[in-house]
């Protein structure tokens, strides 16, 4: 990175508002895109900050710097990603396997972000009885039993057959 | 029922429906290809910034992050109404 300055001469910016503070910020050809920007109380946000997109806070501070365009690598594609991996990131990734089977769809991508939070099993279970495929849970009560969570094997069982029973009524 | 069991059931039945997984990945933002539709979801994990597309998206966050950033309309709790992640 070549941090010599490409001019000798400061830009001058400006900030709205009560306070109209000048100052100035030395160009640099790495720093040539350092902005500061107003903030608009009206909308509560500031310019460029674009509203649609809603990425970050919108009440920001009041200096932004604007990150150059980049290649970003694929990760992979997908019929379906699911972002989180709590009780209904597992619910939704698994029923969308099940129905991407009957759909000759491919695979399904499940991001963990807090994996291991320690909700319970519980409410994973009761999360996957939930979802509008109806039997997701079958799978998973039979997999608890076997490491040792009878108790909750069992209430899985109960859940499944009174959503099963829900949805017969219910849809 | 102990967390380690839960965590071995929860990875037990992802395998077994082949799907892939990505731990400590967090969702960073959203490539739209319209107003409508996402092109993209970014994500960041140790490896750096990465995209991945898809078809669907199915947003658990938990927060709504992946429905707040394609532009649904949401709205925040505050300190009187509801606890809320702070932004």
């Amino acid at each position: 990175m070549n941090m010599k300055p490409s001019s000798k001469e400061a830009s001058t910016f400006k900030i709205g508002g009560p306070f109209a503070v000048t100052f100035s910020i030395p160009q640099h050809e790495s720093m040539s895109s350092v902005r500061v920007q107003p903030f608009d109380i009206a909308k509560r946000r500031y310019p460029g900050h674009d509203a649609g997109a809603s990425f970050g806070n919108p009440i920001l501070p009041s200096k932004s710097i604007e990150e150059p365009a980049r290649q970003v690598p694929l990760y992979g594609e997908y019929d379906v990603v699911v972002l989180g991996g709590g009780p209904a990131g597992i619910a939704a990734a698994v029923a969308a396997a099940r129905a991407g089977r009957a759909h000759a769809a491919d695979r399904a991508l499940w991001f963990s972000r807090r994996h291991g939070h320690g909700r319970g099993g519980h409410e994973f279970l009761r999360a996957a009885c939930q979802c509008p495929w109806g039997d997701a849970p079958r799978g998973a009560g039979d997999r608890l039993r076997p490491i040792g969570a009878n108790r909750s094997a069992r209430r899985a069982q109960r859940a499944a057959s009174h959503s099963r029973e829900n949805l017969r009524t219910g849809l | 029922m102990t967390t380690a069991a839960y965590k071995i059931a929860a990875d037990d039945l992802l395998a077994a429906h082949r799907i892939d997984i990505l731990f400590h990945a967090l969702g960073a933002g959203v490539v739209m290809h319209d107003e409508k539709r996402i092109n993209a979801l970014m994500i960041e994990t140790k490896a750096g910034r990465q995209a991945v597309r898809a078809g669907i998206f199915i947003d658990c966050s938990g927060d709504g992050d992946l429905a707040a950033w394609a532009g649904a309309r949401f709205e925040v709790g505050d300190i009187k109404a509801a606890c809320s992640i702070p932004r």
